[in-house]
């Protein structure tokens, strides 16, 4: 491939970042009426019609949007997992479990959005009993697998603070994004709890996580990825640690 | 005031008085008031007894003082205000 | 950042204790625990009778206790690093032993408190409080528990590394890290133990 279209791929895979951030908040959040999601461990089916799914329509247009803008998430992923090299330009195992963290991540946001989605579309034609069904079993789905985001922040975390020839992100950028990852631990409370910190939409389990993952995490390597996907193709290599071999 | 090179056995006497007559404060106060500011503020003061002559602060890279420092000092608002809020 | 720059986390300066990794990493951890304490905070407003109920049923000499356990601990670290930048090998083995015997205590000391609360019907999914008192509590216990595994490894190897740089910054970097661990609990024993109990 020609030098000029692999670096404009590059960085066009780069903005898929910042498009992921932007459309998800559109989509998933205020389309979805996701800011806080509802709580739904405290509410009778026929609440979670009434005062959810009944309430807002554009519930189900904003999760069929989101199921799409949730891939980029994955594609953003394959580029960060594609510059996690080691300095003789080897990926290694930590690329590969980010990589995987990615896939599954941004999977998990197409899968669990059509699922939401459906719940919303067929409200009305359903038994409230079944869309709440649907519903908790998602955001089960959604919260407790949180293990796939946390791998591919550790990992990413190792890398950064453990190479330490690379020079493409910070150490504290890898502290953070290994903080973040464990800090989904809680969420683990989440099924069994219906107020508090720790419910669905609680400050801890929505407000600090999801805060701190999209723009303390995702917000912060974004930077850092786009300035290093738009060096030239010498600097990249210098930045990532590279062994000159010249 | 102490000195960077106060020895450690002397920070360490004066933090064992500051935990007991914390307790003694929780315990035996009958102002909650006083006594939540009392305790917090002790914490606090231990917390930089600990950071100055433990961690050597005064050492490390010059951002790191006030950055840890700044922390304490966030702490105890947060717990006094929580405190005396509620 | 140029291209040619280092990172400034890797060119450590001589003086400066430990490695600039382990400052990052303490603050970061005293971010994350802040935040833990704030949310701490919002449910005790939410819920005040509930918290200085079971507040009561905490001990507070057990909470007293842990803390001299670990401020003992800490002394004994800092001992330890002295002696280890004098190259003072029975001194540093010394005071080292002790503070993971102290840091042992601690541990010990919390294991029966949490088996005491157990067999009362206390757990984390009884209320609020006890919620975050074995959430914030728990975290605690594995930091020592990680603190112990480090200075274990640091008195391993004493002896065949006392004399390298890289030993010496490895004690400074674990007595950071113990220190912090120490500092936590400073917070921790007061807020869950002491304060509101009226």
């Amino acid at each position: 491939m020609e030098e000029g279209a692999k670096k404009a791929i590059e960085r066009g895979l780069a903005w898929c970042g910042p498009l992921f951030v932007v459309s998800i908040i559109y989509t998933w959040g205020i389309m979805g009426h996701n800011i806080p999601p509802p709580n739904m461990m405290a509410m009778t089916p026929d609440q979670l019609i009434s005062e959810y799914y009944g309430k807002y329509p554009e519930i189900g247009a904003g999760m069929i949007l989101s199921a799409t803008f949730g891939l980029f998430y994955t594609i953003w992923s394959c580029l960060l997992a594609s510059l996690m090299r080691d300095e003789h330009g080897n990926v290694g195992a930590l690329s590969f479990i980010e990589l995987a963290g990615g896939i599954l991540t941004g999977w998990l946001f197409a899968f669990c959005s059509a699922m939401w989605a459906a719940c919303s579309i067929l409200t009305g034609q359903v038994s409230p009993e079944i869309i709440k069904m649907v519903h908790t079993m998602t955001w089960f789905i959604f919260d407790c697998t949180y293990m796939i985001t946390t791998i591919q922040m550790c990992a990413l975390a190792l890398y950064t603070i453990l190479n330490k020839k690379q020079t493409m992100f910070p150490a504290w950028a890898g502290w953070v994004s290994a903080a973040i990852g464990i800090g989904f631990v809680p969420l683990i409370f989440m099924p069994f709890v219906t107020d508090g910190p720790f419910m669905v939409a609680g400050l801890w389990n929505f407000w600090i996580i999801f805060t701190g993952w999209i723009f303390a995490f995702f917000g912060v390597y974004n930077f850092y990825v786009l300035k290093h996907v738009y060096k030239s193709t010498a600097d990249q290599a210098v930045a990532a640690g590279r062994l000159a071999t010249v | 005031m102490l000195k960077s090179q106060t020895k450690p056995s002397t920070i360490w006497l004066i933090l064992m008085a500051l935990s007991l007559f914390s307790t003694f404060v929780a315990e035996g106060s009958k102002h909650a008031l006083y006594a939540i500011c009392a305790i917090f503020i002790i914490a606090a003061l231990k917390g930089d007894l600990v950071i100055i002559h433990y961690m050597e602060v005064r050492h490390a890279a010059p951002h790191w003082r006030f950055i840890y420092r700044s922390w304490l000092g966030v702490m105890v608002v947060l717990l006094i205000a929580g405190h005396v809020i509620g | 950042m140029q291209s040619n720059e280092v990172r400034s986390d890797i060119s450590d300066h001589e003086d400066h204790p430990g490695t600039s990794g382990i400052w990052t990493f303490v603050f970061i951890d005293m971010v994350v625990f802040f935040l833990f304490f704030l949310v701490y905070i919002s449910e005790r407003l939410r819920l005040p009778d509930i918290f200085s109920v079971s507040q009561r049923q905490l001990d507070p000499l057990t909470g007293l206790a842990s803390a001299l356990f670990l401020l003992t601990s800490s002394w004994c670290m800092v001992e330890a690093v002295h002696a280890t930048r004098r190259n003072a090998e029975r001194a540093a083995a010394l005071y080292l032993n002790l503070a993971l015997l102290l840091g042992a205590f601690f541990a010990g000391n919390k294991l029966i408190e949490y088996s005491d609360k157990i067999a009362h019907g206390l757990s984390p999914v009884s209320n609020g409080f006890f919620t975050f008192y074995f959430l914030i509590t728990g975290l605690h216990f594995i930091h020592v528990i990680g603190g112990m595994v480090f200075m274990g490894h640091c008195r391993m190897r004493l002896s065949t590394e006392l004399a390298s740089k890289n030993f010496r910054k490895k004690m400074e970097n674990v007595g950071l890290f113990w220190h912090f661990v120490d500092v936590l609990w400073l917070f921790i024993f007061p807020m869950l133990y002491l304060a509101g109990t009226k």
